[in-house]
C-alpha cells in the first residue's frame, strides 16, 4: 500500500474541536416501575448509548461503525436534540445547546443538519423538489427570502439540472433522490451534517458519485460530517476517524488508518474480517464472527462482547474492560487487545 | 469446481435461459425489461446474476419462478428446467414444481413469512405433497431443517411468529424453508442486502454449506460484487435487460472484458487498495427501457465507444473457454 496515500492531511480549517461529547449517556424506557419489579427485572430501561466520548475537529469526518442495534443512529439522533440525552454532556462550538433546552434550541438545528437513511421515504412524495429543498428556509422562519433562487442555488451546489425543481420524488432515481437529501441537509448552510447510511441501497457506481458531492461540498463549505455507517469499505476512503460501536459503547475508536491497520479490539477484527473481498482467490473458509449482538435489555456482565469474542478469557466475563490508550487518538476497551498496548 | 458450459450436455443443467425477452405494458409504453438472455445453470453449481438495479435480475428471477406480475408477458425465449420447458405449463402444473424442485428466497424475509402463522405450521404447510409422512416426522423435518441452519433449540422456535425473530433469524426461516424440500434450485434474491456484513457472512457460509450438503444448485442475484465473488461459480452481468458478460467467476474478476463490467469492478471501493477521497464512478444514467437505443447499450456511458457501437449491436463474442462478451471492442481485436 503506497503511504503518501494514507497521509491523513487535514483540512486548511482544521484544529478547532466544533463537536465534543463527554460520557454521553441516552436510555429508553421500556416500562414503568411497577411492571418492571413484577416481572423482577433489574433495569426498565435499555441503555442505547453509554459513556460515549469523542470530539470532532472542524472539517473532518468521523465514521460510527456497528451492527444494527449498536446505538449508532441513536447517537446521531441525541446529538441533534431528537432523542433526550439522560446523562453526559454535549458540547458544540463550546456551548451546550441541550442543557437549557433538551430538545436543542432553534439556532443549534441551523448548525447542525441530519441527512436521513432512505431518501424516498423521508421526502414527502406529494412535494416538489423546489418545495422540499427549500422547506428548511421556512421553517426557520426565512420564508421572506428569494425561495426559487435559494432552490436554484441548492440544486446548482448538488449537481442537479435547474428543472427538476419541478419534479417529485417518484421521479427521481436513487442517487437523484439521495441529491435533494443533500439539498435539504445543506440549505442553512450547517456546520454539522450527521448523516445516517448516506450511500445504503445505492449501487456502486451511484455511491461514489455521492460520497464523491460529500467530500466536494466539506471542502467548499467548510462541513464537518459525523458519518453513520456499517460499510467499512467507504470508511476507509471517507473518513478521517472512526468509531466502533457495541452495544451502545465505542469499543475503539482512533484514526481510521489505526483501526484499519492495528485494530485492537477482537470485534473492530471481526467486523474488518466479515466484509467479503471482490476476489475470487481470497474466499474466507471461516465465518468470523459469530451470533448476533445479544438483546439490550440482557446485557451480558463483564465485557459484553464476550459472548461473541474468540479470545474471552474468564476475566472478561466477570470485569468490564477500562479505556485503554494506544496513541494520543487511539483507544479500546479490551482486557486482551490484538496489539501491544504501552 | 466450475465446468466450462461448452463441454456440458444440456441434461446436466438444471436451468437453461435461453433468448428469453421479457415486456411490461406500462401506461408510458412497453418497457422491455428483458432482451435476448441466455443463462445456464449447471447442476450443483451457483451462479451468479450481478447488476445494478434496474437491470432486470430480479425479473428474470420471477420469470423462471412463474411468478411475473400481470403487465408482464414473455415475448420471446424458453425457459427448461431439468430439461422440461416451463414455458407453457399450466398454472397446477407449475405449482407442482414450486416450492418443491424450485424454490425462492426473497430478499424481505418479512414478505415470504406469513405473520399471523407460528413458522412450525408454517414449514408443516409447505410439506403437503408428502401424504406418507406423519405430522410428527414433518414437524421433525421442520425440526432438523431448522437446527440446520442455526436456530437454536427448535422444538421451542416453532412456535413462535415471524416478528418474533431478529431479520437475521428470520432470513434463516426463510432459507430452512426454502431448501426444506430439497428443491434443485434455489433462486436467492439478495438474500442478505438488508443484513449485517457479520450475519451476511454467516448466510453466505450456510449457503455453501447446504449446496455442498443438498447438491443444490443456486442462482444468486446480487449487486454487492463481494459476496458474488465469496460465493458463484459461474457471473452473469446483466445492464439494463442484457447479458453483457458471462464467464467463470475468474473470468469475470480477473479477466473483465466489457468495459461495463470493468467500469462496475473499478466502482467498488472494496477493490481500491489506496485511500481515496475521490471514488470512481460511472458517468451518465442507465438508459431508459421505453426507448432502449439502436446499437450497443452501454454505449452513452463506455469510455472506449466508437462509431461502430452506436449503429450496431454487438454479439455475443468468445472471450475464452466459457466466456462470453457482448462488445464490438472484441471483434475489432479477433479482426485486426
Amino acid at each position: 500500500m503506497a503511504e503518501a496515500a494514507l497521509q491523513e492531511t487535514p483540512p486548511a480549517a482544521a484544529g478547532e474541536m466544533l463537536l465534543e461529547v463527554e460520557n454521553l449517556h441516552v436510555r429508553y424506557r421500556m416500562m414503568g416501575p411497577i411492571r418492571a419489579k413484577l416481572l423482577q427485572l433489574p433495569n426498565r430501561f435499555l441503555d442505547a448509548v453509554l459513556d460515549v466520548s469523542f470530539r470532532l475537529r472542524r472539517g473532518t469526518t468521523l465514521a460510527l461503525v456497528g451492527e444494527s442495534g449498536s446505538g449508532k443512529s441513536t447517537l446521531g439522533r441525541a446529538i441533534t436534540g431528537l432523542v433526550p440525552i439522560a446523562g453526559g454532556q454535549v458540547r458544540f462550538e463550546g456551548r451546550e445547546p441541550l442543557k437549557i433546552n433538551p430538545r436543542g434550541e432553534k439556532s443549534y438545528h441551523r448548525d447542525v443538519a441530519m441527512m436521513f437513511q432512505d431518501p424516498v421515504s423521508s421526502l414527502s412524495p406529494r412535494r416538489t423538489v423546489r418545495s422540499l429543498i427549500t422547506e428548511p428556509f421556512v421553517i426557520h422562519g426565512l420564508g421572506g427570502r428569494d425561495l426559487d433562487a435559494e432552490a436554484r442555488r441548492l440544486l446548482a451546489l448538488v449537481g442537479l439540472p435547474r428543472d427538476f425543481a419541478g419534479r417529485y420524488p417518484h421521479q427521481l432515481s436513487g442517487g437523484q433522490a439521495r441529491r435533494v437529501g443533500v439539498a435539504r441537509a445543506v440549505a442553512l448552510s450547517p456546520k454539522l451534517i450527521i448523516a445516517d447510511e448516506p450511500t445504503a441501497g445505492l449501487d456502486v457506481s451511484v455511491q461514489g458519485e455521492i460520497l464523491n458531492l460529500m467530500t466536494r461540498l466539506q471542502r467548499e463549505l467548510g462541513l464537518t460530517y459525523l458519518i453513520i455507517t456499517h460499510n467499512l469499505a467507504v470508511v476507509r476512503h471517507v473518513s478521517d476517524e472512526t468509531a466502533i460501536m457495541y452495544m451502545g459503547r465505542f469499543v475503539e475508536q482512533g484514526t481510521t488508518r489505526e483501526i484499519f491497520e492495528r485494530a485492537a479490539h477482537p470485534y473492530t477484527a471481526g467486523l474488518l474480517a466479515a466484509q467479503p473481498h471482490p476476489d475470487p482467490d481470497k474466499r474466507r473458509e471461516e465465518v468470523p464472527l459469530l451470533g448476533e449482538v445479544p438483546s439490550l435489555a440482557r446485557r451480558p456482565a463483564g465485557c459484553e462482547f464476550h459472548t461473541r469474542c474468540p479470545r474471552a478469557q474468564p476475566l472478561c466475563r466477570q470485569q468490564r474492560p477500562a479505556v485503554h490508550r494506544v496513541s494520543a487518538s487511539h483507544l479500546h476497551r479490551c482486557h486482551f487487545p490484538l496489539i501491544d498496548t504501552p | 469446481m466450475a465446468l466450462p458450459a461448452s463441454s456440458i450436455a444440456p441434461a446436466a443443467n438444471v436451468l437453461e435461459v435461453q433468448g428469453l425477452s421479457v415486456r411490461f405494458r406500462t401506461p408510458r409504453g412497453p418497457v422491455l425489461a428483458l432482451r435476448n438472455v441466455s443463462v445456464e445453470v449447471p447442476r450443483g453449481s451457483v451462479v451468479g446474476l450481478v447488476g445494478e438495479s434496474g437491470s432486470g435480475k430480479s425479473t428474470l428471477a420471477l420469470a423462471v419462478m412463474g411468478l411475473m406480475s400481470g403487465n408482464a408477458s414473455i415475448t420471446e425465449g424458453s425457459l427448461r428446467f431439468a430439461g422440461r420447458e416451463l414455458l407453457g405449463l399450466k398454472p397446477h402444473e407449475l405449482r407442482a414444481l414450486r416450492g418443491d424442485r424450485l424454490s425462492m428466497v426473497f430478499q424481505d424475509p418479512m414478505t415470504s413469512l406469513n405473520p399471523v402463522r407460528a413458522i412450525g405450521l408454517q414449514m408443516l404447510d409447505i410439506q403437503y405433497r408428502e401424504r406418507s409422512l406423519s405430522l410428527a416426522e414433518k414437524r421433525r423435518k421442520a425440526a432438523d431443517m431448522l437446527r440446520r441452519v442455526g436456530i437454536p433449540d427448535p422444538e421451542r422456535q416453532m412456535g413462535r411468529y415471524p416478528h418474533e425473530f431478529s431479520g437475521g433469524m428470520r432470513q434463516r426461516i426463510a432459507i430452512a424453508m426454502g431448501v426444506l424440500e430439497r428443491p434443485e434450485l434455489l433462486i436467492a434474491d439478495e438474500p442478505t442486502t438488508a443484513l449485517d456484513v457479520t450475519l451476511e457472512a454467516q448466510i453466505i457460509q450456510l449457503l455453501r454449506d447446504l449446496r455442498r450438503e443438498f447438491n443444490t444448485s443456486i442462482l444468486f442475484i446480487s449487486h454487492n460484487l463481494g459476496l458474488i465473488a465469496e460465493l458463484c461459480d459461474i457471473v452473469v452481468v446483466l445492464y439494463a435487460g442484457e447479458v453483457v458478460e458471462q464467464g467463470t467467476v475468474r473470468d469475470i474478476f480477473h479477466r473483465p472484458r466489457h468495459p461495463y463490467t470493468q467500469a462496475l469492478l473499478e466502482c467498488d471501493p472494496a477493490r481500491i487498495a489506496e485511500v481515496h477521497r475521490e471514488l470512481p464512478t460511472i458517468t451518465g444514467d442507465v438508459p431508459n427501457l421505453l426507448r432502449i437505443p439502436t446499437g450497443c447499450v452501454f454505449a452513452a456511458r463506455c469510455p472506449s465507444v466508437f462509431d461502430r457501437c452506436r449503429v450496431e449491436q454487438p454479439a455475443d463474442y468468445p472471450a475464452g473457454p466459457a466466456h462470453l462478451a457482448r462488445c464490438h471492442l472484441l471483434a475489432e481485436r479477433r479482426d485486426g
